[in-house]
């Protein structure tokens, strides 16, 4: 996956995390608890789909390379640019 | 334990409005530090909007309560992983913690030891795989045992909630792995918490707390005293520290009602 799709990837599992929120407007070098109501459980959701969806395993240690979406996708790249999007 | 050795907490409670901003909103926002309205402005979702002020407002409101500094002057700071504390004026440091979902905030002030706070909406439907993705055995047993899909839910919760105020007290947030200590007792209004790897959070003695702060919501608390190994902690009754629930509007009509005239 390029950055981009990465970047469409999150945008698909926040979508599903939090319905009511308009991520066309999401920046993405804010935090995401800035912007939009995502707490701890939410934040879990997402380490989950990704394990789910993809086989990504992210330790608690790297968490906060989850911050914001800009934070996020540098840290997937590596982990996520030999997957191919279906 | 003397009196002198409890820990005292003061637990607030604080319904912000889901829609538009209403009078205990307009009241936090007047109390909000430098730049904070304008991180508010950053939530596109009212209710998210609103929780962000009472929570920030309602804290710096309790933090300056029966002494003359203005709310906003106090000047607050967050840790790494996000927990809150008082940076001056040094005379009115102490722990506290804030906690908010839809329609709810809580702040919990103690006169010392370590404080964290969660809070949950009893009608949140949590993908119950967490509990085995991330819970500690023992609790994965606590949830899964329950066969009516809506008590497993409300299981989660509660396990949910004890979890969350503690890794909020000890400031570590979620870079502590949650299966690393697992609650005991759940059910009881005091569970217990014991830690499966040596090291964790050492010399200090926890108490927990689950309630209720209104129909509908799910709560708990978590109270350190630092300096105390559990192993050496004298045995004590549920409840070992002192705590209340206040309502934070409750303080808002006394601010604005007139002062009584004496009593002839």
């Amino acid at each position: 996956m390029s950055p981009a799709e990465i970047r469409e990837e999150i945008l698909d599992i926040l979508g599903d995390i939090a319905p009511d929120e308009n991520l066309d407007e999401l920046v993405d070098d804010v935090s995401f608890r800035e912007q939009m109501e995502l707490d701890s459980m939410d934040f879990l959701d997402i380490v989950m789909e990704l394990r789910k969806r993809h086989r990504v395993q992210i330790p608690e240690e790297d968490y906060g390379h989850l911050a914001s979406m800009g934070s996020t996708v540098s840290y997937l790249e590596p982990k996520m640019r030999d997957i191919v999007k279906a | 334990m003397t009196e002198e050795q409890k820990i005292s907490v003061e637990v607030w409670s604080a319904r912000a409005s889901l829609n538009e901003p209403g009078e205990l909103e307009r009241c936090c926002r007047n109390w909000l530090g430098p730049g904070e309205w304008e991180r508010a402005l950053r939530f596109r979702q009212a209710s998210s909007r609103n929780q962000h002020v009472v929570g920030r407002g309602m804290a710096r409101r309790l933090l300056t309560q029966a002494t003359l500094e203005e709310p906003a002057k106090i000047v607050l700071d967050w840790s790494d992983h996000g927990k809150p504390f008082i940076v001056s004026p040094r005379e009115l440091i102490k722990p506290f913690n804030v906690t908010h979902t839809e329609g709810m905030v809580l702040v919990g002030i103690g006169n010392r030891g370590l404080i964290g706070i969660d809070v949950e909406r009893l009608s949140r439907t949590p993908d119950i795989g967490l509990a085995r993705r991330f819970f500690a055995a023992p609790e994965v047993d606590y949830v899964m045992g329950k066969s009516d899909p809506d008590a497993r839910r409300a299981a989660f919760l509660r396990v949910w909630t004890l979890k969350e105020s503690f890794i909020k007290a000890i400031g570590t947030g979620l870079s502590m792995p949650l299966a690393d200590f697992a609650f005991e007792r759940i059910d009881e209004p005091n569970p217990s918490v014991r830690m499966l790897r040596p090291g964790l959070a050492p010399a200090t003695n926890w108490s927990f707390l689950t309630f209720s702060p209104a129909d509908g919501y799910l709560a708990a608390i978590a109270i350190g005293e630092p300096g105390m190994p559990v192993e050496d902690a004298v045995p004590r009754p549920a409840g070992p520290h002192e705590w209340v629930l206040n309502r934070f509007e409750n303080l808002l009509a006394a601010d604005r009602s007139p002062i009584a005239p004496p009593s002839t």
